[in-house]
């Protein structure tokens, strides 16, 4: 597939235009999947280095243990099934 | 953080701030969160696409990502809202003051030296939510002890008051 070179690249050939009534100014963007591991991979290290500060204070807390517990364990699943769905996107890309 | 209690001393109330505070976050954070749905909703209407092809499900993943981003905002912002907490036990007043994750205040007060305590609910909003301050009034060189943003306030200076008559030895 030929490359407009006028359009932005994001590691995967640019696909066709289309049609609208901003047509001049569309912009169709391809994200190969290696952008999205990267980002993926960053993101990844965010949370693990907030999760390990967050529950740090929870499990150090002097009052509220019970409540902190079970918000340690709501933010897990959270964060796994968002992972999750990150990694799924990721492979229905690829 | 280590706030031992002392021998037979209880923990009589438990005070957070008031739930508006974490409300008006978590309402930012979930329009962070519909922001991008919305601009790709109205390029999509304008007829501009951003993802098409092989990268169809790019939006899926970058999504989630943007959610978990926003989702360990909103543990954080609850973290410093739930820690922010005053403790009344049956001898002291502990105030644990979070500002942020790393920086926080403790400040403990004894019944003994409570010498008044006083309410202040200010504006509409806060008579209609029922959200005020605290302030006690102690006899050290640190004049006043203010529990702000509170969820009934009023309720919370009957349960000090009774406390500190509770520490005080009976007149004759």
């Amino acid at each position: 597939m030929a490359v407009n070179p006028s359009l932005p690249q994001f590691g995967a050939p640019v696909l066709p235009r289309i049609g609208g009534p901003l047509a001049e100014f569309s912009m169709q963007l391809a994200v190969s999947p290696l952008v999205l591991v990267v980002l993926t991979m960053l993101v990844g290290i965010f949370v693990a280095a907030m999760t390990v500060m967050l529950v740090y204070h929870w499990r150090r807390f002097p009052f509220e243990h019970d409540v902190f517990r079970r918000a340690e364990r709501i933010y897990m699943v959270g964060v796994v099934l968002l992972l999750a769905v990150a990694v799924v996107g990721i492979f229905l890309t690829a | 953080m280590y706030i031992p209690m002392e021998e037979g001393e209880e923990i009589v109330a438990k005070v957070h701030r008031h739930w508006l505070f974490i409300v008006t976050r978590l309402i930012a954070l979930a329009l962070m969160l519909a922001v991008p749905l919305a601009v790709a909703a109205l390029l999509g209407m304008l007829g501009i696409v951003l993802f098409a092809g092989a990268g169809s499900f790019a939006p899926v993943t970058l999504w989630a990502l943007w959610g978990l981003v926003l989702w360990v905002m909103f543990w954080q912002f609850w973290t410093t809202y739930y820690m922010d907490i005053w403790v009344v036990t049956s001898r002291r007043i502990i105030d644990i003051d979070y500002q942020r994750l790393f920086d926080r205040n403790i400040a403990i007060v004894r019944l003994e030296r409570v010498q008044d305590v006083t309410t202040h609910v200010k504006g509409i909003v806060g008579t209609l939510l029922r959200y005020g301050s605290v302030v006690v009034q102690t006899a050290g060189s640190e004049k006043e002890f203010v529990i702000d943003q509170i969820a009934n306030p009023e309720a919370l200076r009957d349960v000090i008051s009774k406390q500190v008559g509770a520490t005080r030895p009976r007149q004759p």
